[in-house]
């Protein structure tokens, strides 16, 4: 009981000490740069979150699923369609290939499975395309390159069981992971320096009340917490601005992903929204450990 | 209760010393007046024994601790025993009269209503009761030192320190300060008042220690 009232005392002291310090003109401008931060903190967070989705979303959709282009080239229809057919029964010759689905026309991903699947461009520039969805049988996996040798015949056929396009995506989530996190450290170090800077300036400007409390008997932890709470208070009106701010962009961005189909899964889930609304409190407790941190070090720079 | 063994103290280097070699002895329970000419040390010596200044050479015990052996925290715990009335008052002009006032009490820990209810009968003890919610600079002079006085007795320090306390003030609010300090000497408080009014300090027939040249000297009775 004596220790939760210790933590409700000072948390109480964070947002209301004893003692009021003199109105310093830099007061609206630090839940202002606390605010926008927080709108870049989220998206920081955000982006790199949805591509990360959107790439195992997309290749959860293609699990157990192989794909063959055919182009038809220089080849008339009916040889194509000939060849097509000879294909096809190649195809289901595999113990491991439980159905075979021709699909007409290519989808967002023809262009990326063509370049990738080692076919050239100018095959893919004459007459039409075809593509063969491919689904493994329960418990059966398809040998790649077992599959594209036994293809070899079919010179304008590839095979493709879209690992290279989903290493391709791993590869561009890590990148955007990384980018957020360098963006979110720069937020931090942003933070730092503006708090490094407005407590030096308070320091200064309440110099003499310092000086005064300090003959009075102040110890070094209640001048911090007087900085300490100016912080958290102008750090969390700040942090709500910036959620407040930034959640109309967030939602406008999810439902603009949620019509692209192909990145349904892409819309912003509970724990997502959980995670973001941490952001900003997570700035607000790294804005009051540095305030903290700054204040005591100045403090026994002085008297 | 204080001790200065072989103390120098002086401003900068080269500059002669304002104390030289100075020994005194309070101890608990005394009351003292420190008087001498305007710049012979008072000021400094009183702020040697606050820890606003360090001395050149020498020893300072207070309460029986040496207080160059002090760290950060033990000084600021020490000073909560020691009331000062500064001669500048040293008020805080973006509090009230009444938060001035309470701000010892507020450094201690939690503020009561019954602390405060101390705090405005002080107020209203040193005539000052009509003011509570004013602000300093709203006040006279001799208001201010008024002030400057109940915020250095409102927590009934061990020591009081007090740099001219009446300089401000006419004759009979001078007494009735002095009477205020006399009170708190009765319950125990050790007293170290400096003042340039000799007349004052003859009058309520208590040792004075007498400042010039850098010497310490007393009168009336031994240190």
């Amino acid at each position: 009981m004596t220790r939760m009232k210790a933590i409700f005392v000072y948390f109480f002291a964070l947002w209301r000490p004893s003692l009021r310090l003199e109105r310093s003109p830099e007061r609206f401008l630090m839940p202002l740069i606390i605010a926008a931060l927080s709108i870049l903190a989220i998206f920081a967070v955000l982006v790199p979150m949805k591509i990360s989705a959107g790439a195992s979303f997309a290749a959860r959709a293609v699990e157990g699923n192989l794909v063959v282009h055919v182009l038809q080239g220089q080849k008339s229809l009916s040889e194509f369609e000939a060849e097509l057919a000879l294909l096809i029964d190649r195809l289901e010759s595999f113990e491991e290939i439980d159905t075979i689905d021709r699909a007409a026309a290519p989808d967002m991903a023809f262009t990326q499975d063509i370049l990738l699947g080692g076919l050239s461009r100018d095959d893919a520039l004459y007459g039409g395309i075809v593509r063969l969805n491919l689904t493994e049988r329960p418990g059966r996996d398809v040998d790649l390159e077992a599959l594209q040798f036994n293809l070899q015949d079919f010179e304008n056929a590839s095979a493709d069981d879209h690992r290279t396009w989903k290493e391709a995506n791993k590869q561009r989530s890590r990148q955007a992971l990384w980018g957020g996190l360098f963006v979110l450290l720069f937020i931090l170090a942003l933070i730092a320096a503006t708090l490094n800077l407005t407590i030096r300036l308070a320091l200064r400007m309440h110099s003499r009340t310092l000086r005064v409390l300090h003959h009075l008997g102040a110890t070094d932890s209640f001048g911090v917490m007087l900085f300490q709470a100016t912080t958290f208070r102008r750090a969390i009106v700040g942090g709500a601005l910036g959620g407040l701010l930034a959640l109309p962009l967030v939602l406008a961005l999810s439902a603009l992903l949620q019509a692209q189909q192909n990145y349904g899964a892409a819309m912003v889930g509970l724990w997502q929204w959980i995670v973001l609304a941490w952001v900003p409190l997570g700035l607000v407790a790294f804005a009051v450990m540095i305030a903290r941190l700054t204040a005591f070090r100045l403090l026994r720079q002085t008297y | 209760m204080v001790r200065f063994e072989n103390l120098t103290f002086g401003y900068g280097d080269g500059a002669a010393p304002v104390l030289s070699n100075i020994a005194l002895h309070l101890p608990p329970g005394s009351f003292h007046f420190l008087t001498g000419p305007s710049g012979a040390g008072k000021t400094s010596l009183l702020r040697l024994i606050a820890m606003e200044v360090a001395p050149i050479q020498g020893h300072i015990l207070v309460f029986g601790q040496e207080l160059a052996n002090l760290d950060r925290e033990q000084r600021a715990l020490m000073r909560r025993k020691v009331g000062f009335v500064f001669q500048d008052f040293r008020l805080l002009p973006h509090l009230s009269i009444l938060e001035n006032v309470a701000l010892p009490l507020k450094l201690q820990g939690a503020y009561t209503r019954e602390q405060e209810g101390q705090v405005k009968e002080l107020l209203a003890w040193v005539g000052l009761g009509y003011v509570s919610r004013k602000f300093p600079l709203e006040l006279s002079g001799g208001e201010q030192q008024r002030v400057a006085i109940a915020r250095a007795v409102i927590n009934r320090p061990t020591l009081l320190l007090a740099d001219e306390p009446t300089g401000n003030v006419d004759e009979a609010m001078a007494e009735r300060l002095l009477h205020l300090f006399t009170e708190l000497h009765r319950g125990g408080t050790t007293v170290l008042l400096a003042t340039h009014n000799d007349h004052l300090a003859r009058a309520f027939q208590k040792p004075i220690l007498r400042l010039g040249d850098g010497q310490l000297s007393l009168e009336g009775q031994a240190i």
